[in-house]
């Protein structure tokens, strides 16, 4: 053991610090079962049982705020499924080169950029008096400008739009390896006997990254309850709010600015569980269907 | 041999639609240059596109001598910095460890690191109740003590470490070295791909988050350059809605807004730049960083 003193030096900081960052806020989740009392801890609170988790579903407000969570996350799991591997194949067919290079520096680059720099260029954007709506009325398609932002009924779409653009370059990346990673023998053997460039994606490229596509939505179903919070506090606002409210922000609302604690750490557990849940649920479809599966 | 006519046809409408993709990413970018540099009164008639028609800094000037933003700024260069170094350094650390498997506390620490890596952490309310009884709330520690590991990154370390040659630190410690002289004087000087790929990871997710100043802190001192930004923005969406009643009026141009748009796209440029500067000369080296961390992670 004296021998080892420099690695444990190295190691055992790190472990006081895993138990209690990463650990810590397990046993927090606790709070969801005593009426949190701060002043007399977790353990010294009164026991609420499930009282917290009925709340929730007497809540008037949960039918909205839990559909607009599924339908934002489950609008954004599509997308950004979809356009990335869409992308990636578009890429793939280009020839190395500057066109390729440009091409993926400049796709990539807007998931390096903070959600609050992204928010603040779309809405001005896509705003009453941005670029978007002289377009549109330039080409006489509008006589009045269009509240992309101020429309409840689109909302979804613009942020599905918005988080899109941000994310499908970086998105594209992991599809590309996959792609350039296929043999390209069989793409030479496809040619000769005379196979388009469709039919050869359709059949060769699409089953041969088959794996790397199901791990990818097993992965992404986690988020099924989680919309986001940046996206619904930057870009939702008070005539949106009917669609723009989600668990996330639901969760702040409530825990942090009006201190609610074990109320917000019940919607909270609820939120994660079904994460799990859903993460499991795909997985199993997924290795019936497919044979690949993430265990 | 000349490729068929539908090759070429498909190498045309490939091209020609991801060259349109490319100038959607960069096109909002260009926007944000133009707005910041162009005369605030003339961006609220419209009409600017790609360049300024009334070239001028004066938004710029604003914002250099705001005091508040200047103190914002200070407070994200100083997050990013320490954050960043503490990160790399830690994670390195703790993953070197993890390459040494005849460490008596090798075992256990790889179950503790499985089950963090699965389950660890939790729910904003539970980590906000932590870092209360840790005292950490509304201190500038926030931004860095619960961030200076990531399990994440150790992984990436790791799987870089396992594949340096065995016999290069076998020589250090035949002249004597400790672990502790072999990282920093072997391992790290031969990491210097891995570590820069991860010192770009953690130095944006530093420099643009803005969720913990919201969530954890409420003195004004603590305000970085992000959450200064954020508040902008709210409030300018705030005032638009105000005036919905008259909307007409700003459509029909009876009514002009004043509305400090070319400021606030100053502070975006002046947000984005350091990311938009950094980003080229790390992007050879991130794309191997994933990749190495997804097949093995």
């Amino acid at each position: 053991m004296y021998q080892q003193r420099c690695l444990m030096l190295m190691s055992i900081p790190f472990l006081i610090w895993i138990f209690i960052f990463e650990f810590g806020p397990m046993f927090g989740w606790l709070m969801a079962f005593v009426q949190y009392d701060p002043n007399k801890g977790i353990l010294g609170s009164q026991w609420a049982g499930l009282r917290y988790f009925k709340m929730f579903f007497q809540d008037p407000d949960i039918w909205l705020i839990l559909r607009n969570t599924v339908m934002i996350s489950f609008l954004y799991i599509l997308s950004s499924n979809v356009f990335p591997l869409i992308l990636a194949l578009m890429i793939s067919e280009v020839g190395d080169g500057y066109f390729k290079r440009a091409l993926q520096t400049v796709t990539y680059l807007p998931h390096f950029v903070s959600f609050v720099v992204v928010a603040n260029i779309f809405l001005t954007l896509f705003g009453m008096r941005g670029p978007v709506n002289e377009l549109l009325r330039g080409l006489g398609w509008t006589d009045r400008p269009v509240l992309f932002w101020q429309d409840k009924n689109i909302f979804w779409y613009m942020v599905t739009f918005v988080r899109s653009w941000k994310e499908i370059g970086w998105g594209a990346i992991i599809y590309l390896a996959a792609i350039a990673s296929v043999d390209q023998e069989m793409y030479e053997a496809a040619k000769i006997d005379g196979c388009g460039r469709f039919r050869a994606m359709w059949h060769i490229t699409i089953p041969s990254i088959l794996p790397t596509i199901t791990l990818l939505w097993v992965l992404n179903m986690a988020g099924i309850f989680n919309a986001g919070f940046d996206a619904s506090y930057l870009l939702g606002n008070a005539m949106t709010r009917e669609a723009s409210q989600v668990i996330d922000t639901y969760v702040y609302e409530l825990g942090i600015s009006m201190g609610m604690y074990s109320f917000s750490t019940a919607v909270n557990l609820l939120q994660t569980a079904v994460g799990f849940a859903f993460v499991f649920i795909t997985n199993t479809i997924a290795r019936k269907l497919t044979d690949y599966s993430l265990w | 041999m000349r490729k068929p006519l539908s090759d070429r046809v498909f190498d045309v409408v490939n091209g020609a639609l991801l060259t349109l993709l490319g100038a959607s990413m960069v096109y909002p970018f260009l926007y944000v240059i133009a707005i910041s540099l162009n005369e605030a009164s003339d961006s609220s008639q419209g009409g600017t596109w790609i360049l300024p028609r009334k070239l001028t800094f004066e938004s710029y000037k604003i914002i250099f001598v705001n005091n508040d933003l200047v103190s914002a700024a200070l407070v994200s260069v100083a997050r990013t910095v320490l954050g960043t170094v503490l990160v790399v350094l830690c994670s390195a650390m703790f993953a070197y460890v993890f390459t040494k498997q005849k460490y008596f506390l090798y075992k256990p620490m790889k179950l503790i690191f499985f089950v963090a890596m699965f389950l660890g952490g939790g729910g904003l309310i539970p980590v906000y109740m932590l870092f209360r009884s840790l005292g950490l709330l509304n201190t500038f520690w926030v931004y860095i003590i619960p961030w200076m590991l990531n399990l994440w990154y150790v992984v990436l370390f790791r799987t870089y470490f396992m594949r340096l040659p065995r016999e290069i630190e076998e020589a250090a410690f035949v002249d004597g070295a400790s672990e502790l002289t072999a990282f920093f004087k072997v391992i790290l000087p031969l990491s210097k791909p891995i570590a820069a790929t991860i010192t770009l990871f953690a130095a944006v997710a530093q420099w643009n988050s803005w969720r913990d100043t919201l969530f954890f802190t409420a003195s004004p001192s603590l305000r970085t350059l992000q959450y200064v930004m954020m508040e902008i923005l709210q409030r300018a969406e705030a005032e638009r809605m105000i005036t919905r009643a008259e909307m007409l009026d700003v459509a029909l141009g009876h009514l002009k807004l004043v509305d400090p748009m070319s400021v606030r796209m100053a502070i975006t440029v002046v947000t984005t730049l350091p990311i938009v500067l950094v980003y080229p000369f790390l992007q050879k080296h991130f794309i191997k960083g994933i990749l190495v961390g997804s097949m093995k992670g």
